[in-house]
């Protein structure tokens, strides 16, 4: 099992220019990203200058109260967001500026996604749903290497099946399945257990993990104490930076720290 | 992409049943008005009739096929019409779905063509059914076309194979080009949609649309205008393109104008129910689905805008001429004979002035770019140069009624300009077969109920066809004046004698029956489309609302209330679409109201009342019982169910 520390930047910045993708590079790179929405007195920051580099084969957990800036630093990390400044590097690729058609080849080709409402395409079948990122890639996977994706998240037997003749664990296995059956660079995923019950996201939660100690890369926002513990690492956001992270997280430690930054917030707000 | 299209097209089945119909009836519309136009075109003459009931005939079918020359044109408009707004409405429903599939990997390029693909496969499914429909139509058709009187009852419209070709690609092109700009729009859908509820985001108010909203509008205010220079025949032509863009304009910019009107209402409702909670619910809805606000009232728009429109600008006209014949017309008696009974009256006691007419056709040359002359009927009237001007008082006219004489016509300023002459030139036209060169004595006045050509009595042959004698006396009874000429006449002669005002009525009362006919003959299959337009629109708007109609119940409404509060949105939608549409038809009437009066000499605007109350009537039935089973399917299962299961 890895264990790596998140780097932080400032003394082991990399260069404005990566270099093409090392087999040593970190997964994601994001240098002082900073996002901010609407203009003039309405104007908001959800991102202040964010520097964080998410290492290869592991998983990263991201937390903060509501309106921190999570979901922004994923979208922002995934390139589905453009930044108002900084950089993002994928695999060692800028993005910063890429254009809509190289953003779709690298969500073709790097990048995976797995949302809380799963947003599996309801009138396809699960191994339709999974084969649909390799054939808009103009590819024809076969139906034995569907097959085998599905049976890797326990699936096999459901590949005829529609998203709603299939429960909500299942429906998220058939979401990682075809999140990784491009196998990309990095995993993206947004609350993945949140519309879960407990026995159901333990079981996407052991898949995740698995998928880790192979050697895939996670990201992962969430809000549950439980799911960040199985991470190889937690960081903290408030306020669109980053002000916390922890290594080795267990659930305990994990809701104590949520715990006194709510309260933080909360007593700054009411002094 | 094929299984993409055929799946979501399994799945989303409701909105795609409502684009279908919308190809479906449009062409079938356009192909049974295609048929019965080349049918009119080149009608079936029977061999052995008179020259004369050749020509009537001949006349009534060029009556025919300018009439379905305006229906195709006015079937095509609003078949393009109710299929791109209807495949502009179900893209924009889907764009959720459309930014998952950007999200797992879709270029741009590959949604905007898994978009063109459902749009022709929906063609081509459409007009399958269309041709079908079409079949069905042509008897029904070609039955109003008998029964309004335009051709003979033994009409009929063969089939010809071509139009299935044209039919397939008029479906496919219908298809298509309204879903261009919907799919160039749904492929700048960004992928993070699917991951948040931008909705409200979405910019309605497009350039394409505003660019179609301004040159409509701009187009449709110079037409107006124009119609303001127009004589009645023309001001009709002019009025319906006029109204069809004023339509046009008005739904382009319906996202901006929709929100305005909105706002008025919303201020009246507030002024009315000022603590209804549902009333605020229904403004924060309409306020908040702007898209669905302007994609409903669009063929309310187009439904009232088309009926008020060009149905108020025939009834417009029709009043212009009763009055200009009241103004004008000096007779108080009209006399009707089988003969010749003109020095029988003029020798009755208490006659002071007679005018003998009889309705003729002359036929007119018609020079073909290629030099070629070809002859068409005109109806024209051969009166007495002597009583005519003493019973008609015609002003303004350029020439000499004295100079109606021999070899010579009158001609209207339409034809006149058509011919290009003015008095004292000659003009060659085709009497009875025989072809002669008339001298053009004078030119008459602008009128909207005045004869196209005269010619002087003495220039037709002796017919047996009725003639009509306009008699101005020092107040003649009727009654006794008729038995005073069938005394003079002899006993064989059939001689019936009316009151002006009787015989104006039913002349004028003629005349706007056939009016109005062509008018409701127009109407009556296209109205029929766009009304199952509005009830599709709605369908599609509700569609979508489950999640939304599941909240609110959790909320605290109940199902009735979440029923009611639909209704009431529709209706709001109803009222705006309504407003926008009178508005519509309002400058096309303003614009033929103008050309009316000029001609008739004072101001005349009539409001067809009746018409607009039971257009906007039959309006609201239509989308009343189209959103409360709407919202009764889409409220069926428990909320928590729905609310729970995504979408």
């Amino acid at each position: 099992m890895q264990h790596p520390d998140l780097v932080p930047h400032g003394g082991v910045a990399p260069g404005r220019h990566a270099e093409p993708a090392q087999p040593w590079a970190s997964a994601v790179e994001l240098h002082a990203v900073t996002r901010g929405y609407g203009a003039g007195e309405g104007a908001v920051t959800a991102l202040s200058e964010v520097s964080v580099t998410f290492p290869r084969g592991s998983w990263t957990a991201v937390m903060g109260p509501s309106g921190s800036g999570k979901s922004t630093l994923l979208h922002c990390a995934a390139g589905l967001e453009r930044l108002t400044s900084g950089r993002v590097t994928i695999g060692g690729r800028d993005i910063t500026d890429a254009s809509e058609k190289e953003l779709t080849r690298l969500r073709r080709t790097q990048v995976g996604f797995v949302f809380q409402n799963f947003n599996l395409i309801q009138s396809l079948t699960a191994a339709q749903n999974v084969s649909m990122p390799l054939r808009l890639a103009g590819r024809r996977p076969s139906r034995r290497a569907v097959l085998e994706v599905l049976g890797r998240v326990g699936l096999g037997d459901r590949a005829g099946h529609r998203p709603r003749e299939l429960s909500g664990g299942q429906q998220q296995r058939v979401a990682i399945a075809r999140a990784m059956v491009s196998r990309p660079e990095v995993l993206f995923a947004d609350e993945p257990t949140g519309a879960l019950d407990s026995s159901a996201a333990g079981g996407v939660l052991k898949m995740l993990r698995g998928m880790v100690d192979e050697g895939q890369t996670i990201v992962m926002v969430t809000h549950d104490p439980l799911a960040a513990a199985r991470a190889d690492a937690v960081l903290f956001l408030s306020d669109g930076q980053i002000v916390d992270r922890v290594g080795r997280p267990t659930a305990r430690d994990v809701a104590d720290r949520l715990a006194r930054m709510e309260e933080r917030t909360t007593g700054a707000k009411t002094p | 992409m094929i299984v993409l299209s055929w799946s979501t097209f399994r799945e989303r089945w409701q909105l795609f049943l409502g684009a279908l119909v919308a190809v479906c009836l449009g062409v079938a519309l356009v192909q049974c008005s295609l048929l019965i136009l080349i049918a009119a075109a080149t009608p079936q003459i029977p061999s052995g009739l008179s020259y004369d009931d050749e020509l009537s005939l001949r006349s009534a079918y060029t009556g025919a096929v300018s009439l379905s020359a305006i229906i195709v044109v006015l079937t095509i408009f609003v078949a393009v019409f109710v299929v791109g707004s209807t495949f502009a409405f179900t893209v924009a429903q889907r764009r959720q779905d459309l930014a998952l599939l950007r999200l797992v990997g879709a270029s741009r390029r590959q949604v905007r063509r898994l978009l063109l693909g459902e749009a022709v496969l929906l063609g081509v499914l459409g007009t399958a059914a269309g041709v079908l429909l079409g079949l069905l139509l042509v008897p029904v058709e070609a039955w109003l076309f008998r029964h309004f009187g335009f051709v003979p009852p033994d009409f009929v419209a063969p089939w010809h194979v071509w139009v299935l070709y044209v039919s397939l690609a008029s479906g496919v092109c219908m298809s298509v080009m309204g879903c261009l700009a919907a799919s160039r729009r749904a492929g700048r859908v960004r992928p993070l949609e699917a991951l948040r509820d931008v909705g409200g985001s979405e910019n309605v108010m497009t350039a394409s649309r505003w660019i179609i909203g301004t040159v409509a509008t701009v187009v449709a205010a110079a037409l107006v205008i124009s119609t303001g220079f127009a004589e009645g025949e023309a001001a009709m032509d002019i009025a319906i393109p006029a109204c069809l863009l004023s339509v046009t304009a008005l739904s382009a910019l319906s996202p901006v104008v929709a929100p305005l009107v909105g706002r008025l209402l919303e201020a009246l409702s507030n002024r009315l129910f000022p603590h209804s909670v549902i009333s605020d619910l229904i403004h924060a809805n309409l306020r908040d689905g702007i898209r669905r606000t302007a994609s409903t009232a669009a063929p309310v728009i187009l439904l009232v805008g088309v009926v008020v429109g060009l149905a108020g600008s025939s009834s417009e006209i029709d009043a212009g001429r009763r009055e200009e014949l009241r103004l004008t017309m000096t007779a108080d008696l009209v006399a009707r004979s089988d003969r010749p009974i003109g020095q029988e009256i003029a020798a009755t006691p208490g006659v002071r002035a007679v005018s003998e007419e009889l309705p003729l056709v002359i036929e007119v040359p018609d020079v073909a770019s290629d030099g070629a002359v070809s002859y068409e009927p005109a109806e024209a009237l051969a009166i007495d140069p002597v009583g005519y001007p003493r019973i008609h008082q015609a002003n303004n006219v350029d020439g000499d009624w004295s100079d109606l004489r021999g070899d010579a016509m009158a001609v209207s300023p339409a034809y006149a300009s058509r011919f290009d002459v003015g008095p004292g030139d000659v003009q060659r036209v085709r009497i009875d077969a025989a072809v002669r060169d008339l001298r053009v004595a004078a030119v008459l006045p602008r009128t909207l109920t005045g004869p196209d050509l005269v010619v002087p009595l003495t220039s037709t042959g002796p017919a047996e066809t009725e003639r009509l004698y306009f008699v101005q006396t020092n107040g003649l009874d009727p009654v006794t004046f008729e038995s005073a000429l069938q005394a003079a006449a002899g006993e064989a002669a059939q001689v019936t004698v009316t009151t002006i005002g009787d015989w104006t009525r039913t002349s004028t009362t003629s005349q706007r029956t056939e009016s109005h006919n062509v008018i409701l003959a127009i109407l009556i299959l296209v109205t029929a489309y766009i009304a199952i337009a509005v009830v599709n629109a709605v369908v599609i708007a509700g569609a979508d609302r489950g999640r939304e109609f599941a909240t609110a119940r959790l909320t605290g409404l109940d199902r009735a209330l979440v029923v009611r509060t639909a209704l009431c949105e529709s209706l709001v939608v109803v009222l705006i679409g309504t407003m926008l549409g009178v508005l519509a038809a309002a400058t096309t009437l303003v614009g033929v109201a103008a050309g009316v009066s000029s001609i008739v000499g004072h101001t005349i605007f009539t409001v067809p009342w009746g018409l607009l109350a039971s257009t906007i009537l039959s309006a609201t039935v239509l989308v009343s019982v189209a959103s409360v089973l709407t919202a009764l399917a889409r409220t069926r299962s428990p909320a928590i169910e729905v609310a729970r299961a995504r979408e």
